[in-house]
């Protein structure tokens, strides 16, 4: 199973092509906060959602959708990997 | 040239559509079946785009609102999946007496992607092009629940930051009216959609044989078709085109369309390029 580290560059990745981010994925720090650095609301962070859907093949649960695990690209690694445990 | 207008439905109401026509003779007719709930009213100006990208190449082109959306009379706590469907019936059928001699093509986005695909036996359609369909409705109610979830967590969270600077913020309102199964959003989904929903999975689907040429288009940063795309276009021996497009019934700028509209472009009989 894959550690934070080899998943965050993925995520990164994921983040811009899904958000149209023009930026490139390694400027984007692991704790940064994705709603005040990008300006994201909840339909983009939705986004992100059919993104793990997509990317790693995860489903979340209803109570899973909360800000705080989208907020940043390690919060959502974190996602990633208690999903895939 | 566009023409509103309203057409007739068998439950009494009047669908409220609009027929774009091109200068030229048309080379074939589409009727456009829109998305439903707030994919519908977010879809909403790209498909304008559409529909007037179309007829600028020489297609006449149907676009309208279901029955209790948009600009059509009716109650949107009474539509279902079936009166999506008979709505469709209703718009092609008027649609096919305009233009009696010309190929029918039916292009849906999302949900209407999807009932596109399940009219197409039945209004004799000679092509479909489903825009990032549904697939299942379980996948679609899903979703909306989370998205519906994940906006309550962002007002919550202002609101624990407004607290603390003395702000107040307007709490989401939890009361649902009449005998609704649940609201997704300012979406009211009845007992009977939430079931029809629920049933709804085009992958189990039997399909008629049917004549149309199909394409599925997927819209995903992905450049090769998603399980379940692969799956619906081996079913139904479907082409599929990837798109890397904002999805554009997301309430959010839709971006450049460009590669949308020349896939569409390139599907339809004698369009010009």
């Amino acid at each position: 199973m894959a550690d934070i580290k080899e998943l965050l560059p993925k995520v990164k990745e994921m983040l811009v092509e899904r958000l149209f981010l023009e930026v490139a994925a390694a400027e984007i720090g692991d704790d940064e906060d994705l709603i005040e650095r990008f300006g994201i609301d909840s339909v983009r962070i939705f986004e992100v959602v059919v993104g793990l859907e997509e990317n790693f093949g995860i489903c979340l649960e209803d109570e899973e959708f909360s800000i705080d695990n989208f907020n940043t690209p390690a919060a959502i690694a974190s996602v990633v990997l208690s999903k895939s445990s | 040239v566009e023409q509103p207008g309203f057409i007739p439905t068998d439950a009494g109401d009047s669908l409220f559509n609009v027929l774009h026509l091109p200068e030229t003779e048309p080379s074939c007719c589409v009727l456009l079946c829109p998305a439903w709930g707030d994919e519908h009213r977010s879809a909403y100006g790209a498909t304008v785009r559409i529909a007037r990208f179309l007829a600028d190449k020489g297609v006449a082109v149907l676009r309208f609102d279901y029955s209790g959306c948009g600009d059509s009379s009716g109650e949107s706590s009474q539509i279902t999946l079936s009166t999506l469907k008979s709505d469709i019936t209703c718009a092609a059928e008027a649609l096919k007496n305009r233009f009696p001699s010309l190929p029918l093509i039916l292009s849906g986005v999302r949900i209407g992607g999807d009932l596109a695909l399940e009219l197409a036996d039945s209004l004799a359609a000679s092509r479909v092009a489903a825009i990032a369909p549904v697939l299942r409705g379980t996948t679609w109610l899903g979703r909306e629940r989370g998205r519906k979830r994940l906006r309550e967590s962002m007002i919550r969270r202002e609101a624990s930051s407004s607290s603390a600077t003395g702000q107040s913020v307007v709490k989401p309102s939890t009361k649902l009216p009449g005998n609704l199964a649940e609201d997704l959003g300012g979406v009211p989904i009845s007992k009977t959609m939430l079931s029809e929903l629920e049933k709804h999975d085009l992958l189990t689907r039997k399909f008629q044989p049917c004549n149309a040429e199909t394409l599925l288009i997927q819209v995903s940063p992905r450049k090769t078709p998603l399980s379940e795309t692969q799956e619906l276009a081996e079913k139904l021996n479907s082409t599929v085109a990837c798109l890397h497009i904002e999805p554009f019934w997301q309430p959010m700028e839709p971006g450049n369309l460009q590669p949308l509209f020349e896939v569409l472009l390139n599907f339809l009989p004698g369009a010009t390029s």
